[in-house]
């Protein structure tokens, strides 16, 4: 697998808060990666030193593989588009003339590409209208397209959906769907809305306090977070000999656990069991989703 | 640097913090065109009003350049520059260029207006090779202007504070030339006395160093019509323009963008 984005141990340190704290990530090309993780994780603090706002304090990490501090670093950043915080626009211009201005600190020939940017966002009849008078969706909507300028080949969105109404964060959600779909950008999406992630992101990065506490990909999720029965036994060998004999779907997690993604008859298995010399010490139905599981992860504390 | 400064160039002329300030200089030379000729018991030549205007002009030349460089900051386009700049340094010098531009034109346009105008109404007394060796001067001190302000509200990373900052240090730079100006124009003898307020030696050399150091100590003997020692003045300004270009360069280097 080819990683867009790598990081190595990246730390940053504030004065007295360390807000990265040895993080290493890793973004697969062609992905959605949804960056996870409470209000002052260390979501924002990475992509401020992805995008070169800050410098980290140690470690580092490599960008479509040219090494962080390198002179080659402005060619990578070339191929990037980001939105970090809030969209980065001129308030008293209006959406063309701050993609002029886009174009400009590019050095792109032409104009020609603005309208079918503006088309592409759905801003295509804002006309003279400043941005100062366009609603959070459009803001975010320009800020993306600003973004896609460049022609890039990763998206980095620093809380897409912060502020938007429910029609903006569904307009969002399919822009970069599409972006992802039809272009083939790589997105990298920062976020606390696990709801809203779990629509989009084809790999997680969980992060708390400035480490990464899991990495994972939508289907590892999906795997984690299926509907099933958690079952302790005293012997997990007797209990899978038992489960193929009876064509059942399952997965052994531990010595003594495994999870059984089928409705069995319960009498008939604990029997079948039993005569095996197999006890079930427990049987619980499990049900999670991407917020349990997060919290199962980080613990569930409380913010800071 | 060329991508950069373009695209400050066509925020420039888009940029109402511009054209306020222009606009601003313009009535102010106005209302001292009128009142130098309708005010005043006695004629006062051409040369005493070419430069009149620029009394304001570090205060008019602080509230453009931090509103405008420090516009980039408050909607956050800043990012967009760092992201795609081959490096800082270029955001910086790329800032410095626009601001020395801007402040040169409001200069410019101002001092010419005010020529052109008060040309028809005073005496004409102005010898065209001081005043184009004073225009110029103006122009290095407005860069030196530029650069100042620039750098701070650069340093100040938010358009608010900068704005607050580079007001305060226009009014502290303004009233200083005030004071060193009332002590360097005292004359020797006063009535057939010696002027006790008149200093000489190297309290005189301190002062006018203080004096030509100070942009608006430079407007204020430009407004007079007298400078001082105007090579020394440019100098100054040689040493503000290098100086707060590589402070900025070093400083912004290290800085932290959110």
């Amino acid at each position: 697998m080819r990683y867009v984005l790598q990081t190595n141990s990246l730390t940053k340190k504030y004065k007295n808060f360390q807000a990265l704290n040895g993080l290493t990530m890793n973004v697969p090309e062609g992905s959605v990666y949804g960056f996870v993780g409470k209000n002052g994780a260390g979501k924002t603090t990475l992509i401020r030193l992805i995008c070169g706002l800050q410098e980290p304090s140690s470690g580092d990490f490599t960008l479509y593989g040219i090494q962080s501090g390198s002179r080659d670093m402005s060619r990578a950043r070339r191929r990037m588009g980001a939105v970090v915080e809030t969209p980065a626009v001129y308030m008293d211009m209006t959406a063309e003339e701050n993609l002029k201005q886009q174009y400009l600190i590019l050095g792109l020939p032409s104009y020609d590409g603005i309208p079918g940017l503006l088309k592409l966002v759905g801003l295509e009849d804002t006309g003279k209208k400043k941005v100062k008078n366009f609603s959070m969706g459009m803001k975010q909507r320009l800020g993306i397209a600003i973004a896609l300028a460049g022609d890039p080949d990763l998206l980095v969105l620093d809380e897409p959906v912060n502020g938007l109404d429910p029609q903006g964060i569904v307009e969002i959600r399919e822009l970069i769907l599409k972006l992802n779909r039809e272009r083939r950008i790589t997105v990298l999406i920062s976020s606390h809305i696990l709801d809203e992630l779990s629509r989009l992101a084809t790999h997680y990065g969980i992060i708390d306090h400035g480490r990464m506490v899991k990495e994972l990909s939508a289907e590892d999720l999906d795997a984690a977070c299926r509907k099933c029965i958690r079952m302790e036994v005293s012997d997990t060998g007797i209990l899978a000999r038992v489960l193929d004999s009876m064509h059942l779907e399952y997965r052994i997690t531990s010595e003594t656990m495994a999870d059984l993604f089928a409705k069995p008859s319960v009498t008939q298995l604990a029997v079948s069991l039993a005569e095996e010399g197999c006890e079930v010490l427990s049987m619980t139905e499990k049900d999670e989703s991407l917020e349990s599981y997060y919290l199962s992860l980080i613990g569930g504390g409380s913010h800071d | 640097m060329i991508r950069l400064l373009s695209a400050s160039l066509y925020r420039l002329k888009k940029s109402a913090a511009f054209w306020s300030c222009l606009i601003g200089m313009l009535v102010i030379a106005s209302v001292f065109m009128v009142m130098q000729a309708t005010s005043m018991e006695y004629t006062v030549p051409l040369s005493r009003v070419i430069f009149l205007p620029l009394s304001f002009y570090g205060v008019a030349a602080a509230a453009m350049v931090s509103v405008f460089t420090g516009r980039d900051f408050a909607d956050g386009f800043i990012r967009n520059k760092l992201i795609f700049s081959k490096s800082r340094s270029q955001v910086v010098l790329s800032q410095i260029v626009t601001s020395c531009i801007a402040c040169g034109l409001v200069y410019s346009v101002t001092v010419l207006y005010t020529f052109g105008t008060a040309r028809f109404f005073f005496e004409n007394n102005v010898e065209p090779d001081l005043f184009a060796g004073y225009f110029a001067l103006g122009l290095s001190m407005s860069a030196a202007i530029a650069c100042l302000f620039c750098v701070i509200t650069l340093l100040c990373g938010d358009q608010t504070r900068a704005v607050v900052w580079c007001m305060g240090i226009s009014f502290g730079m303004l009233f200083l030339s005030l004071h060193t100006n009332q002590i360097l124009v005292q004359t020797r003898y006063k009535n057939g006395a010696l002027n006790p307020h008149y200093v000489e030696g190297a309290k005189r050399v301190l002062y006018g160093i203080l004096h030509d150091l100070n942009p608006c100590g430079q407007a204020a003997q430009l407004s007079c019509w007298a400078v001082l020692e105007p090579i020394r003045a440019v100098l100054c300004n040689g040493l503000w323009i290098l100086g707060t270009a590589a402070a900025g360069i070093v400083l912004f280097q290290r800085k932290d963008i959110k």
